[in-house]
Formats: structure tokens, sequence, C-alpha cells
């Protein structure tokens, strides 16, 4: 599966503003009609002031709860949406006229989430419809198909294929014509482990032949694992974009070292051996004696400083049975982003609405 | 093409190829099993039952030609037609909406008006092609039954007549699949419309005319007849009718000019286009 590897995008054709959003604003609005106003909106969650600027050679994942704008974000940047406020600029030029827009078309492809694919139709039958629409020829589609590891069922009924053969014609769909950036929309949604790593792999492969990818996930740790950077989104708004250090570091953070075992308490003899840590008691499992959270204020961990601890630990005649750096989770960056209890962001979410007439 | 989108013959060509997968899907669904079945039947079934000795004919309509024949026939025949196109149409556009097709759709660098000709060409052929076999069975059986033909003229109009009526249906059906957000709706705005139009538009007419102070006990008399074709200009099966009565001889045709019934015809081949176009410019999936 995912044999074979396709040149998507050319980096010599990319410039230094390939796509990017300056300050664009966009909210749903929702009909909410009524006896004596029938046109009357209610404007929904959205983005609000949003500048970014991809970069080629990158993978970007995109991360929040559900309703942050996520998916409103991607959709905009595919020029589904149009920008109340801000704009859209592609190669240095606002997407405002025909000429533009046919170049975001050509260079944006956009994966949906969950796409139904409901029939009547086989994955071939897809494939040559868009290349129909492309004014490409039938065999890049199917190039596309056996990229994606559909070969043996280019001519099954839609209705017969799972919901992670129905993922890969998706991105079958959104690879074709080469694009130079690449949105996808909660695509790991459905794929079996095996398909993960795969669909892991190809996307580096198609981010190292220069395409600017852009990864939607309500799952970092997820994420973490194939992004280069991570944009953190919040009640449509971003909090924090970079590297995953570089966020936990700006939001406070940053990786913490888990230890637990057996004996006295070590914590006290930690805090003479170490400078600068800040030492947080959990609470123990089955087996333990002490279990203890430790994060650094001004140094990443590395083998140094894990030796030092694990040194101090054994000087105060405790024994380690258990030791490991555990990266931040959402619930964590959401917390330390908007110093709210994750119940209260998401709430907050859903009422982040107002009415318009 | 890297730099814009497709021009002249390649879109053109687009258009048609999208239009042909459409129209292969739509041939190939359950609902050309059933609706095909049942357009055939009406269709074959009204030309043999206007041509039997027994029938008495409508309106007062001596049945002694090929073309009055069809015209009368058309009064059965195009309930299922036009129902057709509203069961072939209602989901082309909020199905595909629904399942993200159409956000994949709308990402290729195909413009949209090129996109929204696709639909409505793929909509309007689906349903235009049992319709016209079935038509072209019902003047075999006309001719079987009576001995005669329609003249070539006839021919032209009568189908260009049925052609027109089912793309005014399509449009309209289009528009409202554009506008709903769930599959619920996008039938009842298409059914409720189609219901106007072919079972409630008498009703609308005798309204007018009891405005108009015409006396609306007798739909057979002169004024109320004038009322109703006037008012039968805003109703796509008013205008399809009074076209296949401009064919008809001596008083059964129009009162009103033909000029005002092709414009009419012209109106309603184009504003719903347009509606649709236009919506679709804007459709957010």
């Amino acid at each position: 599966m995912y044999g074979k590897v396709i040149k998507c995008g050319t980096v010599a054709g990319y410039g230094a503003n390939m796509l990017r959003l300056s300050n664009v604003t966009y909210r749903h609005r929702d009909a909410t009609p009524t006896f004596t106003n029938p046109f009357l909106q209610r404007i929904g969650p959205g983005i609000k002031g949003i500048s970014i600027q991809l970069a080629p050679k990158k993978i970007l994942g995109l991360v929040g709860p559900n309703g942050t704008g996520k998916t409103t974000l991607l959709k905009v940047m595919a020029g589904l949406l149009p920008p109340e406020d801000g704009h859209l600029v592609i190669d240095g030029a606002r997407v405002v006229d025909s000429i533009s827009t046919a170049r975001l078309r050509h260079a944006v492809s956009f994966m949906p989430e969950q796409v139904g694919w409901p029939g009547p139709g086989t994955p071939r039958r897809v494939m040559s419809r868009l290349c129909a629409m492309r004014g490409e020829d039938n065999t890049n589609g199917m190039q596309m198909l056996d990229l994606v590891g559909l070969t043996q069922r280019v001519d099954d009924d839609l209705s017969t294929l799972s919901q992670g053969m129905r993922q890969r014609l998706s991105l079958a769909t959104a690879l074709l014509g080469s694009p130079e950036v690449l949105l996808l929309d909660e695509p790991l949604n459905g794929l079996d482990p095996v398909a993960q790593a795969a669909f892991r792999g190809l996307l580096r492969q198609l981010a190292s032949n220069g395409a600017s990818i852009v990864v939607s996930s309500h799952n970092l740790n997820e994420l973490a694992r194939f992004v280069d950077e991570v944009c953190i989104l919040h009640m449509g708004r971003i909090v924090s974009i970079g590297t995953i250090t570089e966020v936990e570091r700006e939001l406070g953070i940053a990786a913490r070292l888990e230890v637990s075992g057996l004996g006295n308490n070590p914590s006290s003899a930690i805090s003479a051996a170490i400078n600068d840590v800040t030492i947080s008691e959990l609470s123990t499992k089955e087996g333990e004696d002490w279990r203890l959270e430790i994060s650094l204020h001004d140094a990443e961990w590395d083998s140094a400083n894990k030796a030092e601890i694990a040194s101090a630990i054994s000087d105060s005649a405790a024994k380690i049975s258990h030791l490991a750096i555990v990266t931040s989770d959402l619930e964590h960056i959401l917390e330390a982003a908007t110093g709210l209890s994750v119940e209260e962001a998401g709430f907050a979410i859903l009422s982040s609405g107002e009415a318009e007439k | 093409m890297s730099d814009g989108f497709l021009t002249g013959t390649s879109r053109l060509r687009a258009v048609l190829l999208v239009t042909k997968h459409d129209v292969g899907g739509m041939v190939r669904s359950n609902r050309m099993m059933i609706m095909g079945v049942v357009i055939t039947f009406f269709i074959l079934g009204s030309c043999y039952a206007v041509t039997d000795a027994r029938f008495e004919g409508l309106g007062g309509f001596e049945a002694d030609n090929p073309i009055t024949l069809l015209f009368l026939a058309t009064a059965f025949a195009l309930w299922p037609s036009t129902l057709g196109v509203v069961l072939f149409g209602f989901d082309a556009v909020s199905r595909r909406r629904l399942t993200g097709e159409l956000a994949i759709d709308l990402t290729q660098p195909m413009p949209r008006t090129d996109l929204s000709l696709a639909h409505l060409l793929a909509v309007w052929l689906t349903s235009l092609l049992p319709t016209f076999l079935s038509f072209l069975g019902g003047i075999l059986i006309i001719h079987y039954r009576v001995g005669a033909y329609p003249t070539l003229s006839e021919f032209v109009v009568f189908f260009t007549a049925t052609a027109l009526l089912l793309w005014w249906y399509t449009c309209l059906q289009l528009f409202a699949s554009s506008l709903a957000r769930d599959l619920g709706s996008s039938v009842t705005l298409g059914v409720g419309t189609w219901l106007v139009f072919t079972t409630i538009w008498l009703v609308v007419s005798a309204f007018v005319a009891s405005l108009a102070g015409v006396d609306i006990t007798d739909i057979a008399s002169a004024e109320f007849d004038t009322v109703n074709e006037k008012v039968d200009l805003f109703s796509p099966n008013g205008v399809y009718q009074l076209l296949l009565e401009t064919l008809l001889p001596g008083d059964a045709q129009p009162r009103l000019a033909d000029a005002w019934i092709w414009l009419a015809a012209i109106a309603w081949s184009v504003l719903p286009m347009s509606l649709f176009v236009h919506r679709m410019q804007r459709i957010k999936p």
C-alpha cells in the first residue's frame, strides 16, 4: 500500500508567500426564521482575525476541540468560504478575481472530513469525473487510486467500501493534480493503525517533495507523530503556533518527567540536587510508594538532567520503578492557553454565537 | 491551463463529460428503474387510451388528428415526467452537500457556472430520455390506431415544448435542492412546487378570475379562458399547454398572441436557470 511516490508540487515553484491568510474573519450564519422576521440569522462560531502563512515542505497540524473553527479555517484556506474580513493571498496576489481563484483551485486541494461516497458509482468513476472537471487524463486518477492502495477496489460499488477505504478515496481525490497545498480535515479518522502509519509516511514524502500540508485533528498526540508545527485554535482564534516544544514553552507547560518508585519519597533530595525544578506529587498506583511529576523551569529534558534526577533518587535510598517524559495533551495546552478548565472551555465554545438581524 | 480555468472547447468538453458521468449514474439508479417504468406506462397508456373509439375527449376537443391526440395524452402523461424531474433532481445538490462531495467538486478548477450547467444538463437529460422514448412509442401507437403521423413541424414543436417543460422543472428543482440544507426540505420544496403547478394552479386561476370580476362557475366561458391563459403564463405547465395549443386547429388555438407565449417560454427557460447558477456561485458547502 502507498507503494509509489508522486511529485506533489515543485519546490522551485513556491513563492515565499504561497498561501497566506491575513487577518481573516469568517463567522457562520444560521437561519433562525421567526414569524415576524423570516430572514433572521444568528451568527454562529467561526474564525476571527486569523493570520497564517503556510511554508513549503512543512506539515502544519491544526489542533483544537470540536467546534473551535478548524474545518472553517481549512475551508477558508481552500476558498470555499469567503472571508468577511481580511483576505486570502496566493503567490502574493489577493484571491479576488477569476484568475487568482483559478490559481487557488489548481494549487490548493481540500479533503473534507468523512466524505460519505454514497454512490451509485465506483472509485474509478469518481476519479474519472474529477479528471473531467480538471481537464486531466483518466490515468492520473488511476495513479492516485494506486497510490492510496485502492487498485483492487477500483470497480467495486462505493457502498461496499469500508470507512477506511472511503477515507483513502477522499485522499486520492485531494492528491489529484499534484497540489502544492494539501488541506486535510481529520484525515486519520476511520483508518486502521497500519493505514495510519502508511498515511503518515505518505504525507512526509509529499512534504519532502515540496508540498505544504495542513492537517486538522482534535488529537494532539496523534498529530505530534508527524507534523512539523502545530497551530492551537480556541474559539476561532489562534492561541499558539510553532513546534510542539515552542508551543509548550510559550504556554509554560514544557514536557514533564514522571517518575515513581518504592521507598522514601525523594522530593527533597531532588530539590536539593537540582535547581529550578517544580515537583508535584501525583496519586500512586498499585505497588508504588510515591509518584512525582517534575518540571524544569528554563531547560529541556535531556539524558544528562534525567541521569541527575535518577542519581538523586538513588542517593536518597529510594528505588525507581518507572521514569518517562510526559508531553502535554490538548487538555493541558487548552487549560494553559485559555486559563479555563477543559469543561469551561468546551461550554464557552457552545455559547459563542450571538443573534443578529 | 495552469494559469486559469479551462477555456473554450476544453471548458465545454469538461461540462459534457461531467454531464455524461452524472447521467450515467442516474440512469443506473434504482429510481430510474421505477420512474422509467412509470413514465413509459403512463405515456404509452395515455396514447392508447386517447385513440380508443370510446374516448370522448377533454375540454370539447375533437380527437381527430395525431397532434390533437398527443396533446390530449399530455394531460395525463406529463404528471410522471415532471414528477420524475423532481425525484431525479431533489438530491442532485443537497445530497452532495451533505456527504461532502460538493466541497470536493467546488475545489476543482472548474468554474461554478460550468458545474451548475453540468448539474442541470444531467438531471434534464435523465428525465428527457424515458419521456422522449415513450412519446416516440406513443406516436407509433397513434399511427397504429388512427393511421397517421404528426407533421414534421408538429413533431418538432411538440418535442421542443416537452423538452422545455422538463428544463423548467429541472431548473426549479435544482434551485430548491441548492437552497435546502437537508434532503427532506429539498424534496418538500420540489414536490410542493410540482403540486402547485400541476394540481393547484386552477385554483389560482379561479382566484385571479374572481378578483377580475369573472364568473368562475362557468370555466368554459371565453372570459374565464382569457384570464386563465394569462395566469397560465406564470406556470410552466400552463405555458407548455399554451405552446401545444398553438398546434391545434381552429377555435382550440389560444386567445393570447404566440409572441406572449414564446416570450413566457424564454423567461421560464432563463430566469430559474439564472437563479440556480447565481445560487451555486454563492453556495457554501
